[in-house]
């Protein structure tokens, strides 16, 4: 059939050859032809086993394990589970401030980046989600959470100097990498006097922080609703998509391109459970911005704007074949500190165009 | 801003960047449209190609660094 000839042949018997006829229902598709059009209301056609719709709006509460820090509640005698980062003058167990229980871990420091930290048994490869209280007894805007594993890839940072004498929930996510792994609170600057307290570590179970649907594209063009965040770089989870995924029940093969929670957009690709960091951009986040993507055999690219393929943040090559054979596509998050709202944006795939 | 190519080692999934301290990444402090993408890699290499969008500042003392090869500006 001559490419851009659209020819829709419901139910009517075809010759096939003169020896025999067959009823033929199939509708030939064009480039740029809607394959799916979901405006999120409910979630009965996608796999997200723990994401949910209120209000409109769509987020997610993946599934977690046992937390995995020594005395996170701060509750032991002493300090001896939180070694100390750098040489903080003070890291001990006060009594002055708590969020839960009767103490907390206090900090003060007398130079750049002191605090205390620890070493949890991580699973290399495994995303953890790292969370906890924040309180600042004197204004210092740099104040942050930090797991000091791939190199700074993920952190979180409490936000502004106004924000001092009250606790702050913060939370961030990274990839293990199975050595070196260091959960550890930073305070940037010396002169801090913090409080911490209630932090918690725990692998997130990855199938649950997809929501996606199944399509039977290689190449394709597709939307995907606007993300909001709770607050620029006061939880640093991933959100954003994901798209050439194997198997939503055991995820092993699959590209994802997402927002940091600080200012970074970023594409990764998992083949047979490996990581690898493809791209990394710069982006000013925007509510009422979107990604979308398109991807046409080894090339995908990944758009970030307030229109459809407005943007492009980047383009990077993947080839593998496990990659290439994922038919499902769909939102990726790991916090119910963002959401998804598609009133103005609604899922759309089309053929590739 | 400005872009240009550099062979860089791969370490643990990442390109071998800067020193992103404390969650900071220096190929990304130009602002909006800085970053990195890897534009190619070989299987079972430990190095790859990635193209560096940032400032002036960055892509010099990238070049004026041991750490990476630069191939051409882009």
């Amino acid at each position: 059939m001559r490419a851009g000839t659209l020819a829709r042949v419901h139910g009517d018997p075809v010759s096939l050859g003169g020896h025999f006829s067959q009823r033929v229902d199939f509708v030939a598709r064009q480039r740029n032809d809607v394959i799916i059009t979901d405006p999120l209301t409910s979630l009965a056609r996608w796999t997200a086993p723990t994401w949910s719709i209120a209000g409109g709006v769509v987020s997610n509460t993946p599934t977690l394990s046992a937390d995995i820090l020594a005395d996170g509640n701060m509750e032991a005698v002493g300090v001896g589970s939180w070694a100390a980062y750098g040489t903080p003058a003070t890291r001990e167990k006060s009594a002055a401030q708590a969020h839960g229980g009767s103490q907390s871990l206090h900090i003060l420091t007398d130079a750049d980046y002191e605090g205390a930290g620890q070493a949890p048994v991580t699973v290399s490869g495994a995303w953890y989600i790292y969370d906890g209280w924040l309180y600042r007894a004197v204004a210092d805007k740099s104040t942050r959470i930090i797991l000091q594993d791939w190199r700074g890839w993920a952190y979180a940072a409490s936000a502004i100097d106004a924000n001092i004498s009250t606790w702050l929930y913060r939370s961030c996510a990274s990839r293990a990498t199975g050595t070196g792994s260091f959960f550890e609170i930073i305070c940037l600057h010396t002169g801090a006097d913090v409080y911490i307290d209630d932090l918690t570590a725990k692998r997130v179970t990855l199938a649950t922080a997809f929501a996606t649907r199944r399509t039977r594209l290689q190449n394709f063009n597709a939307i995907f609703p606007p993300f909001t965040h709770s607050g620029l770089y006061e939880h640093s989870v991933p959100v954003g998509i994901v798209v050439c995924l194997d198997d939503p029940g055991d995820p092993k093969n699959f590209i994802i391109a997402y927002h940091n929670g600080g200012s970074a957009l970023r594409i990764e690709k998992c083949v047979d459970g490996v990581y690898t960091a493809l791209s990394s951009t710069s982006v000013t986040y925007g509510a009422t911005k979107y990604l979308s993507v398109k991807k046409n055999g080894d090339s995908v690219s990944v758009y970030y704007a307030t229109t459809d393929y407005g943007a492009l943040v980047a383009t990077v090559t993947v080839s593998d074949a496990a990659i290439q054979a994922g038919r499902y596509l769909g939102l990726f998050s790991m916090s119910p500190q963002h959401s998804f709202n598609p009133a103005s944006v609604p899922f759309q795939v089309r053929l590739y165009a | 801003m400005l872009s240009a190519i550099f062979c860089v080692a791969m370490n643990g999934g990442l390109p071998d960047l800067p020193p992103m301290q404390n969650g900071g990444s220096l190929a990304l402090d130009a602002g909006e449209g800085s970053g990195w993408t890897v534009i190619g890699q070989a299987p079972q290499t430990s190095t790859c190609l990635v193209r560096v969008t940032s400032s002036r500042a960055v892509i010099d003392a990238m070049k004026a660094s041991a750490d990476y090869l630069w191939i051409e500006d882009f």
